[in-house]
């Protein structure tokens, strides 16, 4: 008796379940508009979109917004599961860099046209990077860009009262910054490189320091083994090989080992100070100065997790109408001080760069100074090309490959897909 | 009566105390990363790398921050709803099928349970897709129904069910029979009570595997609402933000300690039935 | 006579009017509906669709899918990162499966002969097994950690060369296997437990009597009769090794298998073409190879079982 009366409980609360669950789903339907908004969840993104949303909706009352976020590494598998579902997002927060594989493969659509317009006016030239065939495709929430991040006092005790001007000066304070100890382990790292965060990200502007260049002027032939990009690709390996102010997976991050005070430097995308603003450990005294100069100048390069609108979006007119004004918002000053503030980053009105509480802040002032430069790279599949770099990396320094070989193999990999690419790029 | 006079040989004693000692060992290797998750989960922010058992300065902060700021009561509750409902709907079905497959003779009987048990070999990534478009046509993503959709029933508990249901006597059934007892009577008075240590296992394993499938729904569940445990858990650390070792280390320790308990108290049915399931393998 | 009779019974069979034995077939067929609906539904379909797939150029996020005939087929055998995963999923079955039947079936020979507290000792070996996958993951992470891990610490204390676990491609397949022998352990012991409980204390009781010592006794008698637990043992340890997914997931250094696809397994691999590169076609066809693979190794398996239990 008490068994059935048990079983009898379950399918009853099965039943329960599935009820409640469709009445909810049914409940959803009503007289507004539903824009299904998905984002990256990192660091305080959540939080900045949240608040971007929550302005959007003081204006636009009628529009209820579902906000999703998640982990980088599950971005890609949402995404992919959702689209032949033919659900998903409405707006969605992309990595510049995969925009012209998303747009090649009818994800993402180009802006409506007023936002379009609003993009030509007003802001950093970084926007071109998501300029594809004649239209624009994001709305950038703010501006990244690389500047040096170091410890005042830590560079000060190893003799560097200044922070290193040139790419030579940084190898010899960062060797002079690094401790080791009595069984020759780092303890504190000079300049701990992170290849797969950040380190592979400023090996670009590094390459054209030392006179070299990723990709040829057309996007279509990768570069990496040619000229100043191959010094650049052998400064970078010295220093976990050679210099040893580097070892692999010395802590969780490079941003990470410099808050917690256990690295003197590091090159950092402005998103890096608000993190630091929040995170540093609280004897860690940092500065910011511009990134350092090699051979052929002072290279800095551009990056930012736009907005863009998904071909699901544009097909219904009331969600169509509700994302172009939620990506107007984006684009206004309103929009772009929020995210900002939020996160610590820049703005990417221009207009906005002149405020005082950007402009006067020191920390954010050696940013500005490179702003000019923010251009971003092409990329034909971001997710792919960073493989075959991390690849690469890892092959020398976990394996057992030859450096120049490495190289060869990678830039083999990242011209394949490239020219899987462009071979349906002018249709 | 023998083996109470061999042991107090000296050889025995020797070797009694040698398993004993292999036995602590190995059981000191099964305990430590739970003594270790659960001094990390009790450090203080910035102090995780100490290598020290004993958390100095003692800190509750990371169960507090993950109590206030995370949903993991709400994880909780989902788990709990979507194994039960599961375990359920498994443990009857799998039942009455496995019934059906040990008692009844009928066209068809042996293709049709191969092809069932073939299902366990069909690898999960390659129903994932197919699955999808259709729990999204049905409006079903992000919702219990969604996650629930692909477990409803298991090839495993059938199998475990027609095993042990096979060797109770027909006659008992004939007799059921006589006495005017119906077909659906059979199963739900007679085969039933008697299958219960199957039953149990059925149970728990099923319980066992939903409670910490994984891969499912990390793809249909969105909002964190309607998070899972195991789907919560593996995103309070990416890679990108870089590790909080506390908060991983505390999710991980509430996570796994009420199972813990939970499974001390059916420790004898899990023994049980593992007999059952070795001797019918 | 007989004209007179057959009329009858015809008009019996077409009114549905079914005999004892039909009738408990028709409730056969009522009880199996349903999870037989279920079965196709759920799995035949989708295995029937996926494989469609397989011969699709199917990019998940574009609106199109078009077919392709073999190339899929023809992509996967020459890409590397097919080849790794076949390599580390064999090297992971090959490894974990006869360490993990040996080391198990020790532990349960101990906890079969010790005589006190035995339940506390047996219940530690199994505690992985009733925690999540998930949590067990990130506890080994953390202890591996190539700097700050306590593994390190303790190849410091011990004077031994720091290695990078998870970082290294010689050493992160190992460290993963390690983890997923550690947390089955007391599953398999108990099955051999449970099987060596079975075992009647008689015969060894004769044998002793007879003079032999305990290597004989465990030669002859407990291998012989624990025949069957060993099938099912290495039958259960061969699926799981095959199909892991939660570990390599959680503990590889990117979540897809690195460094340079040194533990990148099969379902990881189907699960990264599928929802990362988003090449469902080709991730459909590398799992129609896999499923071919599977197959065979347990019907090769089963050959063997029977083969054995006849014995």
């Amino acid at each position: 008796m008490k068994k059935s009366r048990f079983f009898i409980f379950m399918m009853i609360m099965a039943l329960l379940i599935s009820a409640i669950g469709s009445g909810l789903a049914a409940a959803q339907g009503g007289e507004t508009v539903t824009l299904e908004i998905w984002q990256h969840e990192s660091g305080g993104k959540i939080q900045a979109i949240a608040r971007v949303i929550e302005g959007f909706q003081e204006l636009y009352p009628n529009v209820e917004v579902i906000q999703s976020s998640f982990p980088y590494e599950e971005y890609q598998t949402k995404i992919a599961a959702a689209v032949p579902a033919g659900t998903g997002p409405d707006v969605v927060m992309i990595y510049f860099g995969w925009a012209p594989f998303w747009m090649q493969s009818g994800f993402i659509a180009p802006l409506p046209e007023v936002v379009q317009t609003e993009l030509e006016n007003e802001f950093a030239p970084f926007v071109q990077a998501t300029f594809l065939q004649g239209n624009h495709y994001s709305v950038p929430t703010s501006i990244r860009n690389f500047a040096l991040v170091y410890n005042v006092d830590y560079l000060a005790e190893s003799g560097w009262d200044e922070p290193p001007a040139t790419w030579d000066e940084f190898v010899q304070a960062a060797k002079d910054c690094t401790q080791y100890d009595d069984n020759g382990n780092i303890t504190r790292a000079g300049y701990y490189l992170e290849w797969g965060s950040d380190g592979w990200n400023w090996w670009r502007p590094l390459m054209q320091a030392f006179g070299g260049q990723a990709f040829s002027d057309d996007n279509r032939t990768t570069l990496w083994d040619q000229g100043g990009a191959v010094d650049a690709w052998n400064y970078m390996l010295d220093f976990p090989l050679v210099h040893h102010t580097s070892v692999e997976g010395f802590y969780e991050g490079e941003l990470e080992a410099f808050a917690a005070g256990l690295s003197c430097m590091t090159p950092q995308l402005t998103f890096g100070i608000g993190f630091l603003r929040d995170n540093a450990a609280p004897d860690v005294n940092w500065a910011v100065a511009v990134m350092p100069e090699g051979p052929a100048g002072r290279f800095t390069t551009g990056s930012s997790w736009p907005m863009a609108l998904t071909t699901k979006g544009t097909q219904d007119p009331a969600v169509l109408e509700a994302a172009t004004n939620f990506l107007m918002y984006m684009a206004s000053a309103e929009g772009q001080e929020i995210y900002a503030d939020v996160t610590g980053e820049l703005p990417s009105r221009l207009d906005m760069i002149e405020w005082e509480k950007y402009a006067d802040d020191p920390a954010l002032a050696p940013f500005i100074e490179q702003l000019e430069q923010t251009d971003g790279a092409f990329w034909a599949d971001e997710l792919a090309e960073r493989q075959c770099a991390l690849d690469m990396w890892d092959a020398v320094v976990v394996g057992d490959m030859d450096r120049i070989e490495a190289l060869e193999m990678g830039t083999a990999c990242d011209q394949a897909i490239r020219d899987a690419f462009f071979a349906n790029w002018e249709e | 009566m023998r083996n109470e006079a061999r042991a107090v040989q000296p050889g025995a004693v020797f070797r009694q105390g040698l398993q004993y000692l292999l036995l602590g060992f190995g059981g000191l290797i099964m305990l430590f990363p739970y003594l270790w998750m659960i001094s990390t989960s009790l450090k203080a922010r910035g102090t995780w790398y100490n290598i020290s058992l004993l958390p100095d300065p003692l800190s509750l902060e990371h169960y507090e921050l993950l109590l206030s700021t995370s949903l993991l009561p709400r994880w909780y509750l989902n788990t709990l709803i979507i194994a039960i409902t599961a375990t359920a709907s498994v443990a009857f079905f799998s039942a009455l099928t496995g019934f059906v497959f040990a008692k009844y003779r009928f066209p068809g009987r042996e293709i049709l349970f191969v092809a069932i048990l073939s299902t366990i070999m069909i690898p999960t990534e390659m129903l994932i897709i197919p699955w999808y478009v259709g729990i999204a046509q049905l409006g079903w993503i992000d919702s219990f129904q969604g996650i629930l959709m692909p477990g409803m029933l298991t090839a495993f508990g059938i199998f475990v069910m027609r095993q042990f249901m096979a060797n109770i006597p027909n006659e008992l059934l004939d007799a059921g029979r006589i006495d005017g007892v119906s077909e659906f009577g059979l199963f739900w008075r007679i085969c039933l009570p008697l299958a219960k240590p199957a039953l149990a296992v059925v149970i728990i394993f099923t319980f066992l595997g939903q409670w910490n499938d994984f891969l499912w729904p990390l793809i249909v569940v969105n909002s964190d609402n309607m998070q899972t445990l195991q789907v919560g858990l593996s995103r309070m650390s990416s890679l990108e933000t870089g590790a909080d070792w506390g908060g991983t280390m505390s999710g991980a320790a509430l996570a796994s300690i009420p199972m813990l308990i939970i499974f001390l108290f059916f420790q004898r049915q899990i023994v049980q039935g593992l007999t059952l399931t070795g001797l019918k393998g | 006579m007989a004209t007179t009779v057959t009329p009858p019974k015809k008009r019996q069979f077409f009114s549905f009017r079914l005999s004892l034995a039909q009738k408990r077939m028709v409730w056969a067929y009522i009880f199996v509906a349903i999870p037989l609906a279920y079965f196709l539904l759920v799995n035949f379909s989708a295995m029937f669709s996926s494989f469609l797939f397989s011969f699709e150029d199917y990019v998940t996020i574009r609106a199109s899918r078009t077919f392709i005939g073999l190339e899929n087929y023809q992509r996967v055998f020459e890409m590397k990162p097919f080849l790794d995963a076949l390599r580390n999923t064999f090297v992971l079955a090959a490894v974990r499966v006869p360490l993990l039947t040996v080391l198990s079936l020790g532990v349960a020979l101990m906890l079969h002969n010790i005589r006190r507290a035995k339940g506390a000792f047996r219940m530690l070996y199994f505690i992985p097994f009733v925690t999540s996958g998930v949590a067990i993951a990130w506890v080994f992470k953390f202890m591996f950690l190539p700097n700050f891990g306590l593994f390190t610490h303790l190849f410091d204390l011990l004077g031994m060369k720091r290695v990078f676990f998870l970082g290294d491609p010689k050493t992160a397949l190992g460290s993963i296997i390690s983890v997923t022998i550690w947390a089955g352990l007391g599953y398999y012991a108990l099955i051999f437990l449970a099987g060596l409980e079975e075992i009647p204390q008689v015969f060894y009781e004769a044998a002793r009597v007879d003079g032999a010592n305990s290597w004989q006794c465990f030669r002859h008698i407990t291998i012989p009769l624990l025949n069957r637990t060993l099938v099912l043992v290495i039958l259960l340890a061969m699926i799981s090794s095959l199909q892991s997914f939660t570990f390599v997931r959680m503990m590889s250094k990117d979540g897809f298998g690195g460094p340079l696809n040194s533990t990148i397994t099969m379902p990881l691999l189907i699960y990264k073409e599928a929802f990362f590169s988003m090449q469902m076609g080709r991730a459909s066809a590398i799992a129609v190879i896999f499923f071919i693979i599977v197959l065979i190794i347990t019907v090769i398996q089963r050959k063997l079982v029977s083969r054995e239990v006849d014995y």
